[in-house]
């Protein structure tokens, strides 16, 4: 291994030591976008008014184990919403 | 008439000025002329069945030759939708928790708004998949208020749902782009909303297109009618719908005589100068007040020859 090969090891070794945090703050920011987009979705089951929300109800298969995660995540055993239930 | 070219003619107008009648008799022209003709009643109180002397029931039927008639049940169109959705939750709710997402899938349907998406849903479908199999698509809708929402909703849903799908995209990007090394990840929810998304477009594409869709409003020459034709005419013009011919129903006809009538004819001249005057883009049809209500198919036939004959400053005879 030469010099350069090396040091190109090297600076592979650091990004990856540093991104490692990264990844995990970008994770949850991630993770709070989805958030948002559930309330977005479902923001009529909690009072505000959505005009698709008709259409919204064609996502609830998907919808369903997402939501269970977000309410066990915020401390919530059972959820929140009665227009929801996953557990 | 101009309309009657049209694949696709939308008859509205203000509560029993005779849009139901003047709908049936449009479609029953278009179903003589030889196209193969649906007329589809969006009114939640519906009277085409009256109109034609038989229950439709919620399911397309032909009533005469080449003429097909479809009275839209919302209540079964959201029965039809929740029961999908249903189905698609099979395997992915654990069987202990069905009963229960089921139950409050059943509440959903009285949600308010429900009934008002289903009709609009069908006559998307109507409009994306009838197509084929129909030469002329005739619309009788509901009160003026009831047909201006129907109408601007493909805009208001396609509005929030680009909104939704252009946040999960943009999320989607950014997960793949810094956690999944560029690898673009799948998401059944995006597609479902794109679907919706798409389908919603190609309707409004539809409503728009002059040479495909016609507006037609019904009026009577009296006050009430013709200030409620103003406002919609220029409401539907807002969302780029616009209405090019107007029935004006009920006109006395030159026969009709007596000290009341004429007195009663002299106020309706008024009127009808009034509406030649405020509707001089608009073609204008005049059809007279019949001795008889519009019952049988001879009724209708007779009524429709007006929609040719009939026609600015024009008087008319039954």
């Amino acid at each position: 291994m030469n010099i350069t090969e090396k040091l190109k090891a090297l600076i592979r070794y650091y990004e990856e030591v540093i991104s490692l945090p990264h990844r995990r703050e970008i994770a949850a920011e991630l993770r709070e976008e989805d958030d948002l987009f559930l309330l977005l979705l479902y923001s009529e089951m909690v009072g505000i008014p959505n005009p698709a929300y008709y259409y919204t109800l064609e996502l609830y298969p998907y919808m369903l184990e997402k939501f269970h995660d977000w309410h066990l995540r915020m401390g919530m055993d059972k959820s929140p919403l009665s227009g929801i239930r996953c557990c | 008439m101009e309309a009657l070219e049209k694949e696709i003619i939308f008859v509205g107008g203000k509560g029993g000025v005779g849009k139901s009648t003047s709908a049936a008799a449009i479609a029953m022209r278009c179903a003589a002329e030889g196209h193969r003709t649906l007329l589809v009643s969006t009114d939640p109180a519906h009277n085409i069945g009256d109109i034609f002397g038989r229950k439709l029931g919620g399911r397309i039927t032909e009533v005469a030759d080449g003429l097909h008639a479809l009275e839209i049940d919302p209540e079964q169109e959201t029965e039809a939708y929740i029961q999908t959705v249903k189905d698609n939750l099979k395997g992915s709710v654990h069987a202990g928790m069905a009963a229960e997402v089921n139950r409050q899938l059943d509440t959903a349907k009285a949600s308010p708004g429900a009934d008002e998406a289903a009709l609009f849903d069908k006559l998307v479908t109507i409009l994306l998949e009838e197509r084929d199999k129909f030469g002329r698509i005739v619309f009788d809708t509901a009160p003026t208020g009831h047909t201006i929402r129907l109408l601007s909703l493909p805009e208001l849903m396609g509005v929030w749902i680009s909104g939704l799908l252009e946040k999960r995209k943009k999320t989607n990007e950014n997960y793949s782009a810094l956690l999944n090394d560029g690898e673009p990840v799948e998401d059944p929810i995006y597609d479902v909303l794109r679907e919706r998304q798409s389908r919603f477009s190609r309707v409004r594409e539809i409503l728009l297109d002059n040479r495909k869709t016609g507006f037609i409003f019904v009026l009577n020459p009296e006050r009430l009618p013709i200030l409620e034709t103003e406002k919609a005419v220029g409401l539907l013009g807002k969302y780029g719908l616009k209405v090019k011919t107007l029935i004006v129903n009920k006109v006395l006809p030159d026969e009709a005589d007596g000290e009341f009538l004429r007195e009663r004819r002299r106020i309706e001249q008024q009127y009808l100068s009034q509406i030649d005057g405020i509707f001089k883009k608009q073609e204008v049809i005049r059809v007279p007040l019949f001795p008889r209500d519009i019952a049988t198919f001879e009724d209708l036939e007779a009524f429709s020859k007006y929609f040719k004959a009939g026609g600015r400053n024009e008087s008319v005879r039954v």
